[in-house]
């Protein structure tokens, strides 16, 4: 029997373990596939689009200068449009290595860009009405990396979804340009980004008192310890928290595993008793089905409240703190 | 992928593991069988163990950047620090709802793995009560904000988290009020299973007291973290706007104070069941309400950071809950009558009363403001804003009241105060608040509110103080022993009543720092050339200029802005006002130049600058007593601590069986006290300590166990036989 028992026990165990695999797998399964991104396949792409944008000086427009890079593989000229910035005006050519490119409906067109690479430099303006200009780049092939470069503390560019790399710094001249990276343009899909204006591109600067206490409360610092010590606080409290709850529980905690078996074998024989006192006295005051005599009655009863005294003087013998 | 999926399967295989729990829950409360409770308390821990493998699974795609989850893709970003990856955790729907799953499993796991003797008989209902509550979380996670789905393109770069996101607030604001909300499932759990068991005693609040107070501070320490992240971070120079949102947050906090009072009459004098059953269940309802309003958009606010279907779901939640709730209480009710009456007008009884009154009060006001703009739309079709002057001038009215409170309570005595007595010893708190009153005025300070403020909290901070010395008085006349060990013995042998007055005095230091703000703080905007300066209070400011800075994913525009003072002239330093412009395209934020001292914050922001003329806006605040309502967060976390502190394992039982006999002694005690500390007179003394031995003699064990047995039986004659018992 007890080995019956035990094999079913044993069936019922391994078909729940066998239902999670099954499960698990079916999660699996049901997931969606994803597709994968589009490759280089084109036979001529821009290999890269340098950006360089610099605020006029009354700060109404920003000067742009894009180059392009294309490379063609098909070993043949081959037609080629570049399309101008959603957002740029007045495009202008300023040089290419290939001749023939000519502007229209938006794009720069060259019937025949010669095999290999070559390049096509172009001029426009963006104007800064409110302090910025948006810029949306389409174009007809994958781009594999766009650079966009400013003056640093002159313009701030930003994209959503920002950029694949940190932005860097470089220095030409006395001027230093901050250059911002995007890998990957795909064929087709726009992307946008912003020039924004900073005020310190026409700003007059006081020079900075030396010797000068940073006043800020949260310095970065600060802010770290400070965000630090309110996560360990937390923690804290939980624990202490934790502690004083299991501290408070009673009987249980300092019994031992046999004193709660002990404990939950006679909770289980004082419910049998009192139960049966119960069908006992119910029986008894039931008209339908008198029950015995009334010394008999009160001779039971007492039986019952002995067996029960009794008990209850064991559970309060294993744990003296509970009633 | 494998992480993603291992997460993904956990989290869709507590679909079948938590309905076990839930079944097996009610099925060890039906047929009152042990083995099947311990089979519930094994599935809790399964269930906690697949959401922290889900938890897990989710923080490392976080971290690691795997952009083919939407989840991940939609909040964080290349660049992004790793603590805030991490925070990305709880940065949108889904992840919050995993991480209140996460904590709800935590405290469930807990709550079932800690024995009282009392209350064990709770645990399988509690079990069922809890799960069935996860498992409406664990449905919206499997069908509704997954945080495991797979986007068929996995993009270059994530959308990165909110700007207004990226502070330090975030790191422990939204963790601590989610510990906190969850938290109070367990008493509510607890409510409910004492209800249908019908052990509506005061059991089940002596037994989830402390959950309650856990659960409190954390929801304080939410609250305070949300006001001071607000402060630094929004640049509005205040830290708190009575948003729909913050009011979701402050609702649950002021039932749960109300509960956290009221509690005490029953735990001590057996009355108020009915209240407190309703108390504990509108503050979990509360909490779910606040999330429904701030995940679901359904009010317009400055905080809400999402718009989901979330919101629907857990409004629909919170009708279920209510229903069964009301349901449940209605069925009991006869079952919630007070086991003795209240005996006077005047007592600690009717202190608590009156405080539970006030806090009603405040609940219902902030309840009817918050809510005013969606009915307003449902009656006239637009929608009616409850700006900042309706709740100043209700609650703020209402606040003051329980200043006053927090002073004359401690005061009272139990059962019945005597008039005269209490009389006596208001006579110096009063004193003190006219004292303070005429030197304030004196001082030029003429606003009414904030001058009631102040007299408030002085009378409160004598009253308590001098309650205090006489303890501490009266112990040393007992013991004989010298003053420090007095007191120290005094506190630590009284934690949760001493806890509760640093509490209490916290709350004086923070309602000063409310009533000055919202009183005399100074405001003025000025439109400023590199040079030129501006006076504010004592201060004095020059414009500098401005200068940029690099930063990694964004320039921060910094206007440096030379601080002095007037009186005495000297140079303090330069603030650095500054507003963020992000690569990632999120709108620019502002970060505030905060000078603070322990009495005033002179506070600066940078609204924006011409490019043509050089000039910038600024913005200058200067905020008196900010300091103190930090200062007050802090105290109050160390009162709170003080009650919370684990008793010695030798102490347990009292803090426990508040039944029969030791009910009895324990009122002795508080007789004891009271007369001692000269609330009653001695004939008062006499008189009800000859009742309470006498009643103490009788619930002698030795003598009751008889009587007792026959209680039990009457009771169980009285409900009608259940499915197995025949």
């Amino acid at each position: 029997m007890a080995n019956l028992r035990a094999r079913r026990g044993t069936r019922c165990w391994s078909g729940t373990l066998g239902l999670l695999l099954l499960l698990m797998m079916t999660t699996w399964v049901l997931q969606p596939v994803p597709a994968h991104a589009d490759t280089l396949s084109q036979a001529v792409y821009i290999s890269a689009i340098e950006i360089v944008a610099i605020p006029s000086k009354d700060g109404n427009t920003a000067e742009i200068v894009e180059t392009v890079a294309l490379h063609n593989g098909t070993g043949r000229p081959t037609a080629f449009a570049v399309t101008v910035p959603q957002g740029a005006t007045d495009p202008g050519f300023i040089a290419a290595q290939s001749k023939g490119w000519f502007y229209g409906k938006g794009a720069f067109v060259n019937e025949r860009v010669p095999s290999g690479n070559s390049t096509l430099v172009v001029s426009m303006q963006a104007a800064l009405g409110g302090q910025s200009a948006d810029l949306t780049f389409t174009e007809p092939v994958n781009v594999q990396a766009l650079f966009l470069i400013v003056p640093q503390g002159g313009l701030f560019v930003s994209a959503q979804g920002g950029f694949l790399t940190s932005s860097d710094t470089f220095v030409t001249g006395d001027v230093t340009y901050r250059r911002f990276t995007k890998f990957d343009l795909q064929a087709g899909v726009p992307w946008s980004m912003s020039l924004t204006l900073l005020p310190t591109a026409g700003g007059r600067q006081t020079p900075l008192p030396r010797h000068q206490p940073i006043l800020n409360a949260y310095s970065s610092h600060s802010v770290d310890l400070e965000a630090t010590g309110n996560l360990l606080l937390a923690v804290a409290i939980l624990v202490v928290g934790m502690i004083s709850i299991r501290r408070s529980g009673v009987g249980d905690g300092s019994m031992g595993r046999e004193g709660r078996e002990r404990r939950a074998r006679l909770l289980a024989r004082r419910e049998v008793v009192m139960r049966e006192w119960t069908e006992f006295e119910r029986s008894h005051v039931s008209l339908l089905s008198p029950a015995a005599d009334a010394v008999a009655y009160q001779t039971s009863r007492e039986q019952y409240i002995e067996r029960a005294l009794a008990i209850d003087h064991e559970l309060q013998a294993l744990d003296p703190g509970g009633e | 992928m494998l992480v993603g999926d291992v997460g993904r399967s956990a989290l869709f295989l507590l679909i079948f593991v938590v309905p076990c729990s839930l079944i097996l829950g009610i099925g060890s409360v039906w047929r009152k069988s042990l083995r099947l409770g311990t089979a519930a308390r094994w599935s809790v821990v399964v269930q906690f163990a697949l959401i922290a493998v889900a938890s897990a699974c989710l923080i490392d795609l976080l971290v690691t950047l795997n952009f083919r989850y939407v989840y991940v893709a939609d909040y964080t970003s290349r660049g992004l620090e790793l603590l805030y990856r991490i925070a990305a955790f709880w940065g949108g729907d889904a992840g919050s709802l995993l991480l209140w799953v996460l904590v709800l499993s935590l405290y469930l796991l807990v709550a079932s793995r800690i024995r009282h003797v009392h209350s064990e008989q709770m645990i399988p209902a509690v079990i069922a009560v809890m799960s069935f509550i996860l498992l409406f979380f664990v449905l919206v996670l499997n069908f509704v904000a997954n945080p495991f789905v797979v986007s068929a393109v996995a993009p270059a770069n994530g959308n990165g988290l909110n700007a207004l996101l990226q502070n330090p607030g975030m790191t422990v604001h939204p963790v601590n009020l989610y510990l906190g909300y969850v938290g109070f499932t367990v008493p509510f759990a607890y409510g409910m299973a004492a209800l249908f068991l019908k052990k509506t005693d005061a059991v089940w609040l002596t037994v989830t007291r402390k959950w309650t107070l856990i659960s409190w501070l954390f929801l304080s320490c939410g609250i305070l973290y949300g006001a001071r992240w607000s402060y630094e971070e929004l640049g509005w120079g205040g830290y708190w706007a009575w948003d729909p949102i913050e009011n979701a947050a402050l609702m649950p906090w002021i039932a749960a104070t109300a509960f956290l009072h009221s509690a005490i009459i029953q735990e001590r004098r057996g009355q108020l069941k009915k209240w407190n059953i309703v108390l504990v269940s509108l503050t979990y309802l509360l909490t779910i309400f606040g999330t429904a309003l701030t995940r679901g958009g359904l009010l317009w606010s400055i905080h809400a950071f999402a718009n989901g279907p979330v919101g629907t779901v857990f409004m629909s939640f919170v009708g279920v809950m209510f229903v069964l709730t009301v349901a449940m209480i209605a069925w009991r009710f006869p079952s919630l009558t007070p086991d003795v009456r209240f005996e006077a007008a005047v007592s600690r009884e009717t202190g608590f009363m009156m405080n539970n009154l006030l806090f009603i009060g405040a609940l219902f006001a902030v309840f009817w403001g918050t809510l005013f703009p969606i009915i307003s739309e449902a009656v006239t079709g637009s929608q009616m804003l409850v700006s900042g002057p309706f709740y100043d001038s209700v609650v703020l009215p209402i606040g003051v009241a329980l200043v006053l409170l927090m002073g004359v309570g401690p005061l009272l005595a139990w059962r019945r105060s005597q008039l005269g007595r209490l009389g006596a010893m208001l006579v110096w708190p009063l004193i003190a608040a006219i004292g303070i009153g005429v030197f304030t005025y004196a001082l030029g300070y003429h606003n009414l509110l904030s001058l009631v403020s102040y007299m408030a909290a002085g009378f409160t901070v004598v009253a308590t103080f001098m309650e205090f010395i006489r303890a501490a008085v009266a112990r040393k006349r007992v013991t004989n022993d010298p003053p420090l060990r007095s007191i120290y013995r005094l506190v630590a042998n009284n934690r949760r009543r001493y806890g509760g007055y640093v509490v209490h005095m916290a709350v004086v230091i923070m309602v000063l720092g409310f009533a000055s703000t919202g009183a005399y703080a100074k405001q003025i905007t000025a439109n400023m050339a590199p040079g030129q300066s501006v006076s504010v209070g004592d201060y004095l400011l020059t414009f500098l200029g401005l200068r940029t800075v690099d930063r990694p994913g964004k320039e921060e525009l910094q206007g440096e802005m030379l601080v002095q003072t007037l009186h005495p002239f000297a140079t303090l330093g330069v603030l650095l006002p500054s507003v963020d412009f992000f690569i990632s395209g999120d709108q620019p934020t502002t970060n505030m130049g905060l000078y603070s001292l322990p009495l005033d914050d002179l506070y600066v922001v940078l609204d924006g600058s011409d490019f043509k003329t050089g000039q910038s806006l600024f913005e200058i605040h200067l905020n008196p007593l900010v300091g103190f309502i930090w200062f007050g967060g802090y105290l109050y976390v160390a009162g709170t601590f003080l009650s919370l502190w684990p008793e010695r394992r030798k102490g347990r039982t009292r803090a426990l069986a508040r039944r029969g006999r030791e009910a009895a002694l324990v009122d002795l005690a508080d007789l004891e006290y009271d007369f001692r500390m000269g609330k009653i007179d001695e004939a008062s003394y006499q008189q009800t300590r000859s009742l309470l031995a006498g009643a103490a003699a009788d619930r002698d064990p030795s003598i009751s166990g008889r009587s007792r047995l026959e209680q039990e039986l009457a009771a169980r004659l009285a409900v009608a036989p259940v499915k197995g018992e025949s």
